[in-house]
């Protein structure tokens, strides 16, 4: 009786080290995404549904690129991520420029940026869709089998989505630490205090979308060489990574990325243990819970009472 | 003693209503002068044009015997004269010492990219501003609330924040719009030693304020807005 037990407990044990790893890494992939989502509604104040567009327009643009080379070295692959982020950040600054600068000139509403933002997303999707097809892209890491770390099982890919994501959300943080990102913080916190005091906000919105969409882009290509990437993926992961900007608590970037792993564990045992259409249902029942314990967001600030 | 603040023949209508008329007079570098007047008399359309918030129909504005010939509230801030509204203007989600720190000037890392080319000057402008931050908050009695968040502030402290802000931002002339309005009589004491204290730093203060007995006793001019004419207390008395 007690082998048995102590055998059903080392394979549970197992079952949940595992799931604990995959939630992990694809937590932080979700938290570039997330963290790219934060700066950009934090700045321009739109919610930006157009984020998953430029998702998979990373994605696409890399794939193209990338098929331009015989040769698929590291060397080309760093070399098409670098164009592919380029190509991300013009797009984004074109739509920022052309689309939501104007109407933020104008004062619109939040309700006719979201809608020209859902525009944007169904332009570009339709327009990758036209151009490459709706089939999956995906792409093979020429770098061997799984290893095993006490009995978890690590892919390649899931090293190098670590390494990458923990890289750029490292910046990220740096970033969050400088004299601009005060500008930043500035701009979320009161958009008019920061120009009177000399904040360009303009080329904050332009380089926040930028950042945001590239940091979208690198996610994209990650998971690109993991579970692929197709042209409809994109609103499901923008709606998960509002959720992980609104749970984590809007103004914060380190609640952003905390959040954003919350939800991937939760979403990887909800796979596991219920179904894989149940992750995005279980990750709105997060939502609710967390806005009945703390309707300001897991990290916030305090204030008086009179000024909330 | 130099004049700061030349204004001359400052005229502004609204819809026909003329709410100030050749308004002239000048402040002199280093002394506190108030401005008072009932509701509507054109005191805060003066310092609205004065800080580039809206356009003067004719007349002329001099900063440091310079014409100001086109002010927006960016230039006018960056040539020196800074303003503190009623309602504190600050961020309120931004801890004091964050507010205080965006408000200061000729930063290097304002540019993203100086991080990365310039990080030896990034580390010394940052203990810099940070040390003239946590003086400035000495000054305006607001040290030991440095971690604190701007919203957790009193109002008065938010207002004396404001002054802080101006200060880091290196404003020689400081518009206050009412700054003892909505604060208690200890925080009014409170605010008129800040105020006695920067003028002793060679800062000139204009502000605008209901409590005439407390304005006057720690201002050196008075002016008297009437249907859109300035007259300065000596011109009232005679």
């Amino acid at each position: 009786m007690t082998l048995v037990n102590t055998g059903a407990w080392y394979t549970m044990n197992t079952i949940f080290l595992q799931l604990a790893f995959n939630g992990l890494v694809s937590g932080l992939l979700l938290a570039l995404l997330a963290a790219g989502f934060n700066l950009i509604f934090n700045t321009t104040r739109v919610f930006h549904i157009a984020h998953g567009s430029f998702y998979v327009g990373g994605a696409y643009a890399f794939y193209a690129i990338l098929q331009l080379f015989s040769n698929q070295s590291l060397f080309f692959v760093l070399l098409s991520a670098f164009a592919a982020l380029l190509i991300v950040m013009l797009f984004a600054s074109m739509i920022e420029a052309l689309i939501y600068q104007p109407l933020a000139r104008k004062k619109s509403g939040q309700a006719i940026t979201l809608i020209s933002s859902m525009g944007v997303y169904l332009f570009m999707i339709n327009g990758i869709a036209l151009l490459f097809g709706n089939e999956t892209k995906i792409l093979e890491l020429p770098l061997g089998g799984s290893i095993f770390l006490a009995n978890v099982a690590i892919a390649p890919i899931q090293l190098v989505q670590l390494a990458v994501s923990l890289i750029f959300l490292g910046g990220v943080l740096f970033i969050s630490k400088t004299k601009w990102f005060l500008g930043v913080r500035a701009m979320m916190s009161n958009e008019s205090v920061a120009s009177v005091l000399g904040v360009n906000t303009t080329m904050i919105r332009l380089l926040a979308i930028s950042i945001g969409s590239a940091l979208a882009a690198i996610a994209a290509i990650l998971t690109l060489y993991d579970t692929g990437v197709d042209p409809q993926a994109g609103m499901a992961i923008t709606l998960s990574s509002a959720v992980a900007v609104i749970i984590g608590g809007s103004l914060s970037l380190r609640g952003t990325i905390l959040a954003s792993v919350v939800i991937a564990l939760l979403q990887t045992a909800t796979a596991w243990f219920l179904s894989s259409q149940w992750k995005e249902g279980m990750t709105f029942v997060l939502l609710i819970l967390v806005f009945f314990w703390r309707t300001e967001g897991i990290v916030s600030y305090k204030m008086r009472v009179e000024e909330q | 003693m130099e004049t700061i603040l030349d204004v001359r023949n400052i005229t502004k209508s609204f819809n026909g209503l003329k709410v100030l008329q050749n308004a002239s007079f000048a402040v002199q570098t280093g002394t506190v002068a108030a401005f008072f007047g009932e509701n509507g008399s054109g005191k805060t359309t003066l310092f609205h044009i004065i800080s580039g918030f809206i356009k003067a129909d004719g007349g002329d504005l001099y900063y440091k015997n310079t014409p100001i010939s086109h002010p927006t509230p960016v230039s006018v801030a960056r040539l020196g004269i800074g303003r503190v509204w009623q309602n504190p203007r600050i961020c309120k989600n931004l801890s004091v010492l964050d507010n205080l720190l965006l408000a200061s000037r000729n930063h290097p890392g304002e540019r993203l990219l100086n991080y990365f080319v310039r990080p030896g000057q990034i580390l010394a402008a940052e203990k810099s501003k940070k040390s003239r931050a946590e003086e400035i908050a000495g000054e305006t009695a607001l040290d030991g609330k440095l971690g604190q968040a701007a919203g957790e502030l009193s109002f008065g402290q938010q207002k004396l924040l404001s002054i802080g802000m101006l200060l880091m931002n290196e404003a020689s002339l400081l518009l206050l719009d009412e700054p003892f309005a909505g604060v208690n009589a200890k925080m009014i004491d409170h605010i008129s030693e800040v105020m006695a204290s920067l003028k002793k730093q060679g800062k000139t203060i204009m502000m605008i304020e209901h409590n005439r007995a407390k304005a006057s006793s720690i201002s050196d001019t008075q002016f008297f807005l009437l249907k859109g004419e300035i007259m300065q207390k000596n011109d009232v008395y005679s």
